[in-house]
């Protein structure tokens, strides 16, 4: 008897265990539905119409205004990825990219120093895990050439590889034709 | 008359060809001829040849051919190692092609590759630039069909909530 109990048991703690990996790699990959979809798709539409915004400005080659554009939706607010999952994260990520993107091509407008630049960065990536995605690729793409900018040979390349790393692990995924 | 009526299926030609080259001393070959004929008949004739009788009329004619021009078939000049090599480059391509989406171009004010990184940066930053261009497109439609994903959902909450009350307003009546 004490040892068929001890056969359930057992049993019980495999299907937990595997329930909880089950949602980590889930959740790792995005795939958990948002606590607040609602939070997702409003943040969703307003980066839609910001970004497309900002397209129309540069198309008019006004830079000051997309920049002025960008930095607003820098200020804010972002959703945790409690809310509205890693979508939310990558969003944010594509922003600041953007938004870094421009002021290194167009240092001629609003001049900001690089070392300001790197804090945007590193603002932009804060604490959140998120799954492999380009924006954040490029956040870090980017935090390697502010480095290089300043001579951070060492600190440029190890931003330059975590790039890469994410890079392939995407560049895998699409050729194994994994989700 | 009666020779053009002969149509080229008609195996006489073969013998008569045999007959000709003996009659030469044995000097030269007609297996090209020969091959040209068996293709024909194949081509045209009734009788149904199997996947060996085919390869074996083919490979008799590249094997002649060969044997008379010197030309080598192209399939058979880059079935060497350097097939290796060119597959290995044409997978990496096509590679790029299926993760390529169709409008990658950046948005305008926003330059990529050896311009965005100016004069003085390194391969490295205009490497992942270039990666971030051939991804982000696809990213972006991922993130999208999470947005809807999301709308849906919301649809569905807020068609909840108002199914919950609907009973006592269906129709329009208090």
């Amino acid at each position: 008897m004490s040892r068929r109990l001890g056969q359930l048991g057992t049993l019980a703690a495999g299907m937990v265990l595997g329930a909880a990996g089950m949602f980590v790699g889930l959740a790792q990959a995005d795939r958990i539905a948002p606590s607040r979809p609602d939070v997702l798709v409003a943040l969703g539409q307003r980066l839609d119409v910001e970004h497309r915004a900002v397209d129309l400005q540069l198309e008019k080659g006004d830079i000051a205004a997309a920049i002025e554009s960008l930095e607003a939706l820098r200020s804010g607010p972002w959703p945790s990825p409690a809310d509205a999952t890693g979508a939310a994260v990558a969003l944010k990520h594509d922003a600041y990219g953007r938004l870094v993107r421009l002021r290194l091509d167009h240092p001629e407008v609003d001049p900001v120093p690089t070392d300001a630049l790197l804090k945007m960065v590193d603002e932009g990536l804060g604490e959140d895990e998120v799954d492999a995605n380009p924006f954040t690729a490029r956040l870090w793409a980017l935090r390697g050439e502010l480095y290089e900018t300043e001579g951070l040979d060492d600190e440029a390349l190890e931003a330059y590889e975590k790039a890469l790393e994410i890079n392939a692990t995407l560049l895998e995924r699409e050729l194994g034709g994994a989700p | 008359m009666s020779e053009n009526r002969r149509g080229v299926l008609d195996p006489q030609w073969e013998d008569e060809l045999r007959a000709g080259q003996d009659a030469d001393g044995g000097q030269g070959s007609v297996d090209a001829e020969l091959a040209v004929v068996h293709l024909l008949r194949h081509a045209a004739g009734p009788e149904a040849l199997d996947a060996e009788g085919v390869d074996a009329v083919w490979s008799d004619v590249a094997t002649q051919i060969e044997s008379e021009s010197g030309f080598t078939p192209w399939w058979r000049r880059v079935l060497d190692w350097r097939v290796g090599v060119g597959v290995a480059v044409a997978v990496a391509a096509a590679a790029v092609l299926v993760l390529a989406p169709g409008d990658d171009t950046p948005p305008p004010g926003e330059t990529s590759g050896p311009i965005a990184s100016g004069p003085g940066a390194a391969g490295m930053s205009v490497t992942l630039q270039a990666q971030f261009d051939m991804l982000a497109p696809q990213a972006r439609s991922a993130i999208d069909a999470r947005v809807d994903e999301g709308r849906g959902a919301v649809r569905t909450q807020l068609l909840a909530s108002l199914g919950s009350g609907a009973d006592a307003t269906l129709g329009g009546a208090p």
